[in-house]
């Protein structure tokens, strides 16, 4: 029963790691955007 | 009133600069998936052997943050209603958008807890019936923005939209489900009254909770950023177009 249970949380697991490596990546690249644009501004 | 709760915002924002709270946010996620398949035990009462109930842990705190996005949306609403500042308008817009999100991620989960509990993906129980009506809302608000062109217009008019919206909605989320008959009942009363089972209510307010809150809090930073990168960009392109009429 643990085994099937520890299989049936990869998948959850693996989702979410899939999320959140998007959502950094996309947070470094907004900041990075954002970052530069000032910088052309100034 | 609006000083001190936006010294508040500014000090929990301040306090959450950074990337550390980011991945918290991810270990405090992957944790409540852990501990919702591997730690907690099944709940009595519930379908496939007790562990039907785990789905709870997702279905709830979406369902909760989908609430918060209401409230928090009006008093963005509010605020911009008192001092015609545009960025209060754009808060107001995400914190909208947020909740559709995470109401459809209570509807989908909601969904598969009602096909293992009753029988049916959709039983047209009255908290189902109050979810469509409260999703339907969210997505009216964004199609009645995004329908008006006019900046300071469209500002206004869904401003007082998610003022107009906030009591609905509360009354579908807090009355309509306590005061009429609801498959729900068993489930709500073993969620409030914590009769789940040892470690369902600490999973559920110090992992789960914690977790889908700053997941709310990270998208919501993310949508403004991205509105403040919208802003610079038009900037840009007027003023080139200025010099090209130089």
């Amino acid at each position: 029963m643990q085994s099937e249970m520890i299989s049936l949380a990869i998948a959850p697991l693996i989702i979410w790691g899939t999320v959140f490596a998007y959502l950094l990546i996309l947070d470094k690249k907004i900041s990075a955007m954002l970052s530069s644009k000032k910088e052309d501004d100034l | 009133m609006f000083g001190k709760a936006n010294k508040l915002t500014r000090k929990v924002t301040g306090l959450i600069k950074g990337l550390w709270w980011k991945i918290l946010v991810g270990v405090w996620m992957s944790a409540t998936i852990y501990c919702a398949f591997i730690v907690v035990g099944p709940a009595h009462g519930f379908s496939m052997n007790g562990e039907g109930a785990k789905i709870i842990f997702f279905h709830v705190p979406s369902a909760w943050l989908a609430t918060l996005s209401y409230v928090v949306a009006a008093f963005y609403a509010i605020q911009y209603l008192i001092r015609q500042n545009i960025e209060s308008d754009e808060k107001c817009a995400t914190s909208m958008e947020l909740g559709l999100v995470f109401g459809l991620c209570a509807t989908v989960t909601g969904s598969i807890f009602s096909h293992n509990e009753w029988g049916k993906y959709w039983s047209f129980d009255p908290r189902q019936t109050s979810i469509l009506v409260i999703l339907l809302l969210f997505t009216a608000y964004l199609v009645l923005r995004n329908s008006i062109t006019e900046p300071r217009k469209r500002a206004i008019i869904s401003s007082v939209y998610a003022l107009a919206a906030l009591p609905p909605a509360m009354f579908l989320i807090w009355v309509v489900p306590r005061v009429v008959e609801s498959l729900h009942q068993f489930a709500n009363q073993a969620v409030i009254g914590d009769k789940l089972g040892g470690s369902y209510g600490p999973v559920l307010y110090f992992l789960a909770l914690p977790a889908f809150l700053g997941l709310f809090i990270w998208m919501f930073q993310l949508r403004m950023q991205y509105y403040k990168l919208y802003l610079l960009n038009q900037k840009m392109k007027a003023e080139k177009k200025q010099c090209n009429l130089k």
